[in-house]
């Protein structure tokens, strides 16, 4: 059976501290720790690529796990913003990373839902066709296109990069997937120029939303909500992650929340969790795992993870 | 339906959400950006005052709702 070996992470050098922008924005710290939850951003160099950081991420991902990069037969970016609009990045990791011609690639254009959606798609691409090694990058800078004046998204979001390795010795694998989109609020979250996020309807979209995906997913993998050990929402902010652990009522103790350092990390936010989870033995052998990951489209998807 | 007063928004939201520390402590006279709401807050309080008393709120009616007195005659006006 396919699911998650392992996940690695790369976090840019550079961060930007949100106290500098107190005075700008009108906001103190308790608006910055206590309800977005965002001290530091981290900030990509100008000249790195998504490339370089998807293949900065792979580098963790090979010191763990001693890769033969030449059996990987499937990588996948998660990403919408790209280093070319042709050709996808994926096709510039595999250059990068030496992979073999049989390896499939492809990107896939979703946000803050892209990493939960990849897995279901790698997974069943990987499964139908016989494929045995995978991966998935996440990497998506919004440096690239926030604007520093606007106060809606200049102090939100991070830049990093993830890659999830999916293969047949997994210590995760998946239960259920629930998936969804609301087209006619895709101008609440758009890039034409520069960034525009209508904060008001992004988060009341994922108040009302996700517990309903949540809730789907649950039913669909046989879970009780009490019997989930983790609970990995996207980290949109402190507000919206607080609010949905309210809306669900559901232990906060086992909701994980840690974006103070970098940010929202868009689709890489999930996967950082993950592997900060793996990396320091949080998870132990039958744990449940709830993810969830909504924004930009509209569009959200929720899945049940469990820990073998 | 009855009408709706500043005491019964404030007794639902309390009900509602844990979020909104306080809210029992809001002038209804008074802007709420002077009293320690800001726009995480508002779309709180907006959203469960629109599940609540199943009125919506649109976007271009925001500015004009900066006191909780003006929210209440809005959904007294609009429910």
């Amino acid at each position: 059976m396919l699911g998650i070996i392992d996940v690695a992470g790369y976090f840019p050098t550079k961060t930007v501290e949100n106290s500098n922008y107190r005075e700008k924005f009108g906001v103190d710290e308790e608006f910055l720790s206590k309800k977005i939850g965002v001290l530091k951003r981290t900030v990509k160099a100008v000249d790195e690529s998504v490339t370089d950081m998807c293949v900065s991420a792979f580098v963790e991902l090979q010191n763990r796990n001693n890769i033969d990069v030449s059996m990987i037969d499937c990588c996948v970016v998660v990403t919408q913003n790209p280093d070319y609009n042709i050709p996808h990045t994926s096709a510039i990791v595999h250059d990068r990373l030496g992979l073999a011609e049989g390896c499939a690639c492809f990107d896939i254009s979703l946000g803050c839902s892209g990493y939960v959606y990849a897995l279901s798609i790698v997974t069943a691409f990987m499964s139908a066709n016989g494929l045995k090694l995978g991966l998935i990058f996440t990497a998506d800078p919004y440096s690239k296109i926030v604007d520093e004046d606007d106060k809606n998204t200049a102090l939100i979001f991070g830049d990093a990069a993830s890659v999830t390795l999916i293969g047949e010795a997994p210590k995760l694998v998946p239960k259920s997937f629930d998936f969804g989109s609301r087209g006619k609020g895709y101008k609440n979250l758009i890039n034409e120029e520069k960034l525009f996020m209508n904060g008001r309807a992004v988060y009341t979209f994922a108040a009302t939303t996700v517990p309903g995906s949540v809730a789907k997913a649950l039913d669909k993998a046989s879970v009780r909500k009490d019997d989930i050990d983790r609970w990995y929402f996207h980290q949109g902010s402190k507000y919206i992650v607080d609010t949905l652990s309210a809306r669900l009522d559901i232990d906060e103790e086992k909701v994980v929340f840690d974006m103070y350092e970098y940010g929202n990390t868009v689709s890489s936010s999930i996967p950082l969790l993950l592997e900060k989870d793996l990396r320091t033995e949080k998870l132990s052998s039958g744990n449940n795992l709830l993810l969830s990951g909504f924004g930009v489209g509209l569009s959200w998807a929720s899945a049940v993870y469990k820990v073998l | 339906m009855s009408e709706v007063t500043a005491e019964s928004i404030v007794t639902s939201v309390k009900s509602r959400t844990k979020l909104l520390k306080n809210i029992e402590q809001l002038d209804a006279e008074k802007p709420l950006s002077e009293q320690g709401v800001d726009s995480l807050d508002l779309s709180e309080l907006l959203l469960v005052v629109e599940e609540e008393f199943g009125v919506e709120i649109p976007d271009d009616e925001i500015e004009n709702l900066g006191t909780l007195r003006l929210i209440v005659d809005y959904i007294n006006k609009n429910s």
